[in-house]
């Protein structure tokens, strides 16, 4: 899976995307293209890289630096069809001669501000290009066919100075250019292959600088690869940023987990979706590279991330929410049968239908997919036959504080406060006595 | 018309913009490049979508700008590899225009160049200030339609092209052209402080808006402002009945330097150019040029 496609996933992964100060387009679109990380060594070497950014971004001394590189990183301009047309064996044109020179002054200049600010020279040698580009020494990032390149030329463009207007004339300079042209792009040819690998190296500072200055301001962690779920004071960031905006502060809470179902029950408003969002959103951030807002995490990487959360795409499908959820768990299931190492995130499941058929689903598939060894879990407020599951429970009001710390709790053991917190919301104390009643 | 000159040397940016095709709009671009003193730091570019070498209207072949060494010029991909000049290339930004993206260059030894030049008002405002680095003064061939998305008002000033191509009727042209003037003349809203008093209105001011305006009662005593005059098309007589109920004010303006006619319409027809410069400058109360003269 792209990045391009897990954003849409419903953990808020674009929230944080979005919010990477990225500079160049050509960057984002190159990290929009990622796959997913799954090798546990890929992705360490990945935070070991990121650490060393991390470490250089977080002291003030390199501020004005990391500015500078941060505007030398806008200047990336988008060299796939100049690309192409070189290896491809065409002439280039003195536009496309501009952007490749363009491109080797940058990779100098980037190159040279890394190796200042302390981080491993990553950039291939393009001052044969630049010399090839560069015929008179000048190291300006302009072009044109210089008269450097031929006397011939330097003597037709001297008698075109003097007469502007003779068209003959200009053909022969436009003659010798082109002949100029065809043989520069001929001798660049060779370098098509480090020109490429530059500007994909510029996109990645670009990228890992971003992704180290959002760790750094944020507080964010890099986690530890385990075989394992174990997140330590974890929050989601779009929450907490509605939280604080309005004046109120995120209680950050840890989760522990392993290789079988784990049923998340509690209060009504205690957070249990968020909570789902959150170890989600983790589990991307953590196969994309990124910051992880938690204190600690260790997470195990994982083939693939189901997120089976209430959205609003299956209406414009035109399948009810009941059957689109239906849907996305038998997806689950085949690929838990499979034996793939998958991560599998579940909000509710059958809340829509009734509760005894709603209970019997539930517990039925806990049955089924507890002996697949499936990475599990789930949202439930169904009092299920589950004994041999691990449970979790949000320890929910509390002198009229809702508490989110998570806590083990007994299977079948489902708290009954909804009717407590609908009589604090203030909802209607005719109905919710008459609710009581029932019980 | 040495006078206009002396005055663009002393402005950052200046927009010519042409009421109508063939009205002497690139004739007039082309005498001031070619006037401005050899040691002016000038840069140039187009807005709108003439992307066509010929035009679309009349078929004719669309002109070229002349330029003279050490200019700086912005057009299209397209144009820039159809240039009749040596020049180097400054920049290739990423912003696209319909004929691809945009090159800055600098002219090494003169000759002919076709301008297409950024697409909206952001842009060139953009390009505009980039070139600073190069230029004194910037100047705009400016598109006077609804085709084109970015405004001449970008500039600090302007100069308007008229002529026989827009009415053929002297009596007719220089009432035309003295609306238009007086629409570029708008003053600016800033003018106007009383913000509780203001309607704006960003789109379009068609003879359907001031009617609805008009026959607003609760609009009585207000004061109308909108985003320049480029976005007037309203029928002279609409316009002159609504100003009589409601100041209008801009919210973009250019100061106007000068009028040029053209006393040459496409067919043929030629005005008599020393009553039409007289009667335009006494009807406009700016200076006149008929640029076939000078």
């Amino acid at each position: 899976m792209k990045l391009r496609e897990c954003i849409l996933s419903p953990c808020s992964l674009r929230y944080m995307v979005d919010a990477l100060d990225i500079q160049s387009g050509v960057a984002r679109r190159q990290m929009m293209e990622e796959e997913m990380m799954t090798d546990e060594a890929v992705i360490r070497a990945y935070y070991a890289q990121l650490e060393q950014y991390r470490e250089v971004v977080s002291k003030p001394a390199h501020m004005i630096e990391v500015k500078n590189l941060q505007f030398r990183l806008t200047g990336l301009k988008d060299l796939q069809t100049t690309l192409a047309n070189l290896e491809g064996g065409h002439t280039l044109d003195d536009i496309e001669l501009f952007e490749v020179k363009h491109l080797a002054m940058l990779n100098y200049e980037i190159s040279k501000q890394v190796v200042a600010l302390g981080l491993p020279a990553a950039l291939p040698d393009l001052e044969e290009v630049v010399r090839i580009l560069d015929p008179e020494g000048l190291r300006i990032a302009t072009f044109y066919v210089y008269e450097a390149y031929s006397e011939q030329l330097a003597a037709l463009r001297k008698a075109l100075d003097q007469n502007p207007t003779d068209e003959q004339l200009f053909v022969q300079v436009q003659d010798e250019e082109a002949r100029i042209r065809t043989k520069l792009s001929a001798s660049l040819r060779k370098y098509a292959q480090s020109i490429r690998e530059a500007h994909r190296r510029i996109a990645e500072i670009d990228i890992l600088l971003a992704k180290a200055i959002q760790a750094d301001r944020r507080g964010l962690s890099f986690p530890t690869i385990g075989s394992e779920t174990d997140i330590t004071e974890m929050w989601h960031p779009e929450v907490e940023e509605a939280l604080r905006t309005k004046g109120k502060t995120y209680q950050k809470n840890s989760i522990r987990f392993g290789q079988q179902p784990t049923i998340l029950t509690g209060s009504n408003m205690g957070g249990k979706t968020v909570v789902l969002k959150t170890v989600g959103l983790c589990q991307y951030l953590m196969q994309f590279g990124f910051g992880l807002p938690a204190k600690a995490a260790v997470m195990k990487p994982r083939e693939a991330i189901y997120c089976c959360m209430t959205d609003t795409q299956s209406l414009t499908e035109g399948l009810s929410s009941f059957a689109a959820e239906m849907r996305q768990i038998d997806e689950v299931i085949r690929a838990a049968r499979e034996g793939r190492n998958i991560l599998a995130l579940i909000d509710e499941p059958a809340r829509t239908t009734n509760p005894i058929e709603g209970t019997a689903l539930v517990s039925a598939l806990i049955e089924v997919l507890k002996e697949t060894g499936i990475s599990l879990l789930m949202v439930t407020h169904y009092t299920i036959n589950a004994h041999a599951c691990p449970c979790l429970r949000v320890r929910g009001l509390e002198n009229g504080e809702m508490n989110y710390e998570l806590v083990p709790a007994r299977a079948g053991e489902v708290p009954h406060e909804a009717l407590r917190i609908a009589e604090q919301l203030g909802i209607d104390p005719i109905w919710i006595e008459k609710a009581k009643q029932q019980i | 018309m040495m006078n206009l000159i002396e005055e663009l040397l002393h402005t950052r940016s200046c927009s010519v913009v042409g009421l109508e095709k063939n009205t002497g709009k690139t004739v007039c671009l082309n005498y001031i490049l070619t006037h401005l003193p050899d040691n002016a730091r000038v840069a140039v570019t187009s807005i709108g979508i003439d992307g066509e070498s010929k035009d679309q209207v009349t078929g004719t072949k669309k002109p070229e700008i002349w330029l003279r060494r050490g200019m700086v010029f912005a057009t299209s991909e397209k144009h820039y590899r159809m240039r009749k000049l040596v020049s180097e290339v400054l920049d290739v930004s990423n912003e696209r225009t319909a004929l691809g993206q945009l090159v800055t260059g600098r002219v090494l030894t003169e000759g002919k160049v076709m301008l297409s030049g950024p697409g909206s008002t952001a842009s060139i405002r953009r390009w505009m200030d980039e070139v600073k680095e190069y230029a004194d003064l910037v100047l705009v061939d400016g598109a006077l339609s609804r085709m084109s998305l970015a405004s001449p008002t970008v500039s600090e000033a302007m100069v308007l092209a008229t002529g026989a191509a827009y009415s053929a009727n002297i009596d007719t042209l220089v009432k035309k052209t003295a609306y238009v003037v007086e629409l570029i003349n708008l003053p600016l809203a800033e003018e106007t402080d009383d913000e509780e008093k203001r309607i704006y209105v960003d789109g379009a001011v068609t003879d359907r808006v001031l009617e609805k305006l008009m026959s607003d009662k609760e609009n009585q005593g207000k004061v109308l402002v909108i985003q320049d005059f480029t976005k007037v098309f309203a029928d002279a007589m609409v316009w002159h009945r609504f100003q009589n109920r409601m100041p209008v004010y801009v919210r973009r303006r250019s100061k106007l330097l000068a009028v040029t006619v053209n006393p040459t319409a496409p067919n043929g027809m030629i005005l008599d150019s020393e009553t039409l410069c007289r009667r335009m400058s006494e009807a406009i109360g700016l200076p006149v040029y008929d640029l076939m003269k000078e």
